[in-house]
């Protein structure tokens, strides 16, 4: 081989290796990133399926007390602001854009009327209706201790508190303040009221879209999240009161939504479609039970009829970001774009079936 | 071994050859693999959500056949949909066969067979003694035939059962209001008059099984042909 020839060929390999290994690096790139893509989709779909589920189930009732059917006849199954033990609405809070809170009665046997209640303080001893059939009247059914348990009453007033001990046809829970006596003409049943709330996370200091179980547990459903926003749609009619039935007729409800004395709602529209509600009006009254109650909530919560969420996810890695736009809420330190994991977005838009009221 | 083998060159591109086949190889492996688990995730997810809306629709094709029935004889069995196939064992979309007797059974009692007094026996999940419910199928066929005309694959089989509510205390099973069995001041009347309960699931493809129930009732204080829907749960 002559030295000419050996030149030739060095240059050839030279360029054969350089275009391949520019190749390479680019689709290793792409290939170390193809995986933080696919985990984020698999995050955004664990939050879809587990808010869709809550928000297919908001509003459902029990099936067999004097007060079955949807709870929106009673009060706001959902609100924009976090629910329970620790409740945004007893520091005034009535409007979050970034919590969704939603209550629903789940597949359950645990639901009975109220004959009477005894308050002791931080508990409430409730004796309950027989809910086993006609032929056993010796016990309730379906109540265990540690369960979540749901009172309302006919007139707008509602409480989660927790069963401690279940004996015959008594049980007692333990509650953090009640807004009513519940002493007959209640109902008890077993709920599910998570709220799902965006909040930094400890160790990162990243977003994180938590499910909060209306009790003492957080628990985090998808990290890095960039956006969490939430548009509620209700019933532009206000609530009206339907004619009575028989005393012969079973229980039907006494009103179209809502809870009885009916409250002052103006129609914003003049079309029954769904209109979008402005979060203002969520707190500024009219105010159920009354204005002056510590548990209050805005009667235009009860319009509320259909749910659209965004929700925004990001690639924890910064170096798999690159600047801020279209694709990227928050910019990262990446310059090549086979390194890109762009933030991944889905919206959810529910109607809720036991949210539907009118005839 | 001769000078000359020690010297050759012969069998190195076989070695560069192979050497580059197994990097690409592998390579082509591990990106096969990421895209088949996340493309079997994703049709796993299609597959559930498919079903549970195919379920629901379901639900409402039995509720526009119900608001016009005679619902003793719905409970009765006498009368069904003319959305109904007439059970027996049926193929499924994942390829699995079902016997929906099998399955109304299972719902009655929890139990492959069922007797009176099993369907009749209180227990966790059915608390209710003479006044548990009695599942019979009032519906039942592919969702392609409820959508004959639908241009989006419906790849699901639907069941959908109906049986007397839970508020009933006629201690009639195969009775929608009868007089309450004990007459106290407590059962003055029957809550669950008016009111019946269906059970619709979906089978889909993939092993994807939904579920729902909704307590349903007639109210006359509403158009004559509508039901309306006292509670909708999905069963999970």
């Amino acid at each position: 081989m002559s030295l000419a020839e050996l030149l030739v060929a060095s240059g050839v390999l030279l360029a054969v290796t350089a275009v391949a290994g520019s190749a390479a690096v680019r689709a290793q790139l792409a290939f170390r990133a193809q995986p933080e893509v696919a985990d984020m989709q698999q995050r955004t779909r664990v939050a879809a399926s587990a808010i869709g589920h809550d928000l297919l189930m908001a509003g459902a009732g029990p099936l067999a007390t004097n007060l079955a059917g949807p709870l929106v006849r009673r009060f706001p199954p959902v609100a924009p602001y976090r629910r329970g033990q620790a409740d945004d609405a007893r520091g005034g809070v009535f409007y979050r854009p970034d919590a969704l809170s939603l209550v629903y009665v789940p597949d359950t046997r645990a639901e009975a009327d109220v004959l009477h209640a005894f308050d002791l303080g931080r508990e409430l001893l409730v004796d309950l209706a027989p809910n086993c059939g006609a032929l056993v009247h010796e016990r309730v059914c379906g109540f265990t201790a540690g369960m979540r348990v749901a009172l309302f009453d006919g007139h707008g007033a509602f409480d989660v508190a927790t069963v401690i001990d279940v004996a015959g046809a008594r049980v007692r829970v333990q509650h953090s303040g009640l807004s009513a006596s519940y002493d007959g003409g209640a109902v008890m049943a077993e709920v599910a009221a998570p709220t799902y709330l965006v909040r930094p996370d400890a160790a990162t200091g990243a977003l994180q879209l938590v499910r909060y179980d209306g009790f003492r547990t957080e628990r985090p459903v998808v990290d890095n999240v960039v956006d969490f926003h939430i548009d509620y749609f209700g019933d532009p009619s206000p609530p009206r009161t339907l004619a009575l039935v028989a005393a012969a007729d079973p229980p039907r409800p006494s009103t179209t939504y809502g809870p009885a004395p009916l409250p002052p709602l103006p129609q914003l529209a003049p079309t029954p479609s769904p209109v979008p509600l402005d979060p203002a009006w969520f707190r500024d009254g009219p105010w159920c039970p009354d204005a002056a109650h510590a548990a209050r909530y805005d009667a235009d919560l009860l319009r509320i009829r259909r749910v659209r969420l965004r929700l925004r996810v990001q690639v924890a890695v910064a170096a798999m970001r690159g600047p801020a736009g279209r694709l990227f809420a928050k910019g990262g330190t990446s310059t090549t774009a086979e390194f890109f994991a762009p933030d991944q977005q889905f919206v959810l838009d529910v109607t809720p079936r036991n949210l539907g009221a009118a005839p | 071994m001769t000078a000359r083998a020690v010297g050759s060159e012969r069998g190195i591109a076989l070695v560069a050859v192979m050497s580059a086949t197994s990097l690409l190889l592998a390579l082509g492996l591990s990106l096969a693999l990421t895209t088949t688990v996340e493309v079997g995730i994703a049709a796993n997810q299609r597959d559930a959500v498919q079903t549970l809306h195919a379920a629901d629709a379901g639900l409402e094709r039995a509720l526009a056949d119900l608001a016009l029935a005679d619902w003793d004889a719905v409970l009765a069995g006498a009368v069904t949909s003319p959305f109904h196939d007439g059970g027996g064992v049926v193929a499924l979309p994942d390829g699995s066969r079902m016997d929906v007797q099998q399955e109304t059974n299972r719902l009655r009692c929890g139990a492959d067979a069922c007797g009176d007094a099993d369907m009749d026996r209180v227990s966790a999940a059915r608390p209710w003694g003479r006044n548990n419910p009695r599942w019979t199928v009032f519906a039942s066929g592919p969702l392609a035939q409820l959508l004959p005309d639908a241009t989006v694959a419906a790849r699901s089989y639907l069941v959908i059962w109906v049986a007397d509510d839970p508020a009933e205390n006629d201690a009639q099973p195969l009775r929608d209001g009868g007089p309450p069995a004990l007459l106290d001041a407590a059962n003055r009347t029957n809550p669950g008059r008016g009111a019946v309960w269906l059970h619709a699931r979906a089978y889909g493809p993939s092993g994807a099984r939904r579920a729902i129930e909704a307590v349903v009732e007639r109210d006359p204080r509403w158009p004559s042909a509508q039901l309306r829907v006292r509670v909708w749960r999905e069963i999970t």
